[in-house]
């Protein structure tokens, strides 16, 4: 018999290798003298300085005084100092790989659609005041796996958003190997199809459902209702 | 109990409040990120997080609440990003293999060990719980915090602190099939 009184010790136990080592913590304070934002900001000056050397390079005549025709020499192979025998035949360039992950900003539905196949579901219906602010795909090359509507309530009459009032949600679906039970959460019929509604008013609530083999949830600052209803309009459409 | 300091700290200061922050509740941190994530690494990550934003939002804290308590907040806010940000949030769901591994195991007869195997069963359990519950459970059973505190941490009503924590109860006796005592707060709540 195990004692809920006891839980602390009993997963102290169970995570006794998990400490905070030398390594960690010199790692952590290393981080403090960092500053992201101006990291951010060197990022896009590098690469475009970079595209710069490169178009310089590649379109530079080569009658230009710095390469005087006369004095061109025949172009060496050329030599890694480390292999210091291996003659480059071919630039080292890594290709693009096809299973690289990424995520991308679409336009409409209809795109989405494209990109995610026919389980792609598009609201109907929406709650009074939002609209929709962004579609986000992600996955690999040529191979949609998530989908995320980005919702935001704005003040429809005159097109300004009242930010100290805004509510944001979110409808993501998204390619699972096989459906699971949402444990602890209200089962809940949305027109014959089970949901899995959170429990307990939240300011944040959230509902699952599924079809075959996708997963779709709705999250955000919305009522239970609000939910269910954007949900049925998904399975009706 | 509210040791932070709230005058202004040259960063000298700062760097060493930091690392009497870290000697004091990294440990608390880094567990408490680990039973949401499931991740070594990827609790790591947020025990840096946690820390750096600490450092930056530093002179925001107000005292409301112990430097424990802030610093947990972060944890949990911090943890709760990274589950919706990544599909891990599926796998904490669906991750069934280790209390199965541990169901799989043939009891010995020796007490202890079949003692400690419930114990593994329990910690996996609550492992696996759904977030909303997770978080009651871990500041009421692992950080010790009442009712009234997991509500100002949470940000909801104490009722459903309340509430929550019982559904807790529910779920992992359901699924322990009795072989969990709660001392009577189970059906005290």
């Amino acid at each position: 018999m195990a004692h809920m009184k006891d839980f602390r010790e009993i997963a102290d136990k169970n995570m006794e290798g998990i400490k905070v080592n030398s390594q960690l913590r010199a790692k952590t304070l290393a981080k403090l003298h960092e500053k992201p934002s101006s990291t951010r900001f060197l990022v896009p000056v590098i690469a475009a300085a970079s595209l710069v050397l490169i178009l310089g390079i590649a379109f530079w005549p080569k009658s230009s005084p710095l390469f005087p025709e006369g004095n061109l020499k025949e172009p060496q192979p050329l030599l890694y100092p480390e292999e210091p025998n291996m003659i480059l035949s071919e630039p080292r360039i890594t290709p693009l790989r096809i299973n690289d992950k990424g995520t991308w900003s679409l336009d409409t539905a209809t795109e989405a659609k494209e990109n995610f196949g026919e389980s792609f579901l598009m609201p109907s219906l929406v709650p009074q005041g939002f609209v929709l602010e962004s579609i986000q795909a992600s996955g690999k090359f040529n191979e949609t796996d998530r989908i995320v509507l980005n919702y935001l309530e704005s003040n429809r009459e005159d097109g300004v958003r009242v930010d100290s009032r805004e509510r944001r949600f979110q409808v993501i679906q998204e390619k699972v190997a096989s459906p699971w039970e949402v444990v602890g959460f209200d089962v809940v019929d949305l027109e014959g199809y089970v949901g899995f509604l959170s429990p307990d008013e939240d300011e944040n609530n959230e509902l699952h459902f599924f079809n075959e083999n996708t997963h779709y949830l709705i999250v955000g600052a919305l009522e239970k209702d609000e939910l269910i209803e954007i949900a049925n309009s998904m399975i009706t459409e | 109990m509210y040791s932070l300091q709230t005058k202004k700290l040259s960063r000298e200061q700062l760097e060493k409040e930091i690392q009497r922050l870290i000697d004091l509740y990294g440990e608390d941190v880094l567990r408490t990120s680990y039973m949401y994530l499931k991740d070594l690494q990827k609790a790591e990550d947020v025990f840096q997080e946690v820390f750096i934003k600490v450092f930056n939002k530093y002179e925001t804290f107000q005292g409301k609440s112990s430097e424990k308590t802030w610093i947990i907040q972060i944890t949990i806010n911090l943890c709760k990003d990274t589950l919706r940000s990544s599909w891990l949030k599926r796998a904490l769901l669906t991750d069934k293999s280790a209390i199965q591994d541990a169901l799989d195991w043939s009891p010995s007869t020796e007490s202890q060990v079949v003692q400690s195997v419930e114990n593994k069963l329990l910690f996996s359990e609550v492992l696996n719980l759904p977030t909303v519950f997770k978080d009651v459970v871990l500041l009421y059973y692992y950080h010790s915090y009442d009712t009234k505190e997991i509500s100002a941490i949470l940000k909801i009503k104490e009722g459903t602190v309340r509430s929550r924590l019982y559904r807790a109860r529910k779920i992992l006796k359901d699924k322990l099939e009795g072989r969990i005592d709660f001392d009577g707060s189970y059906e005290r709540l």
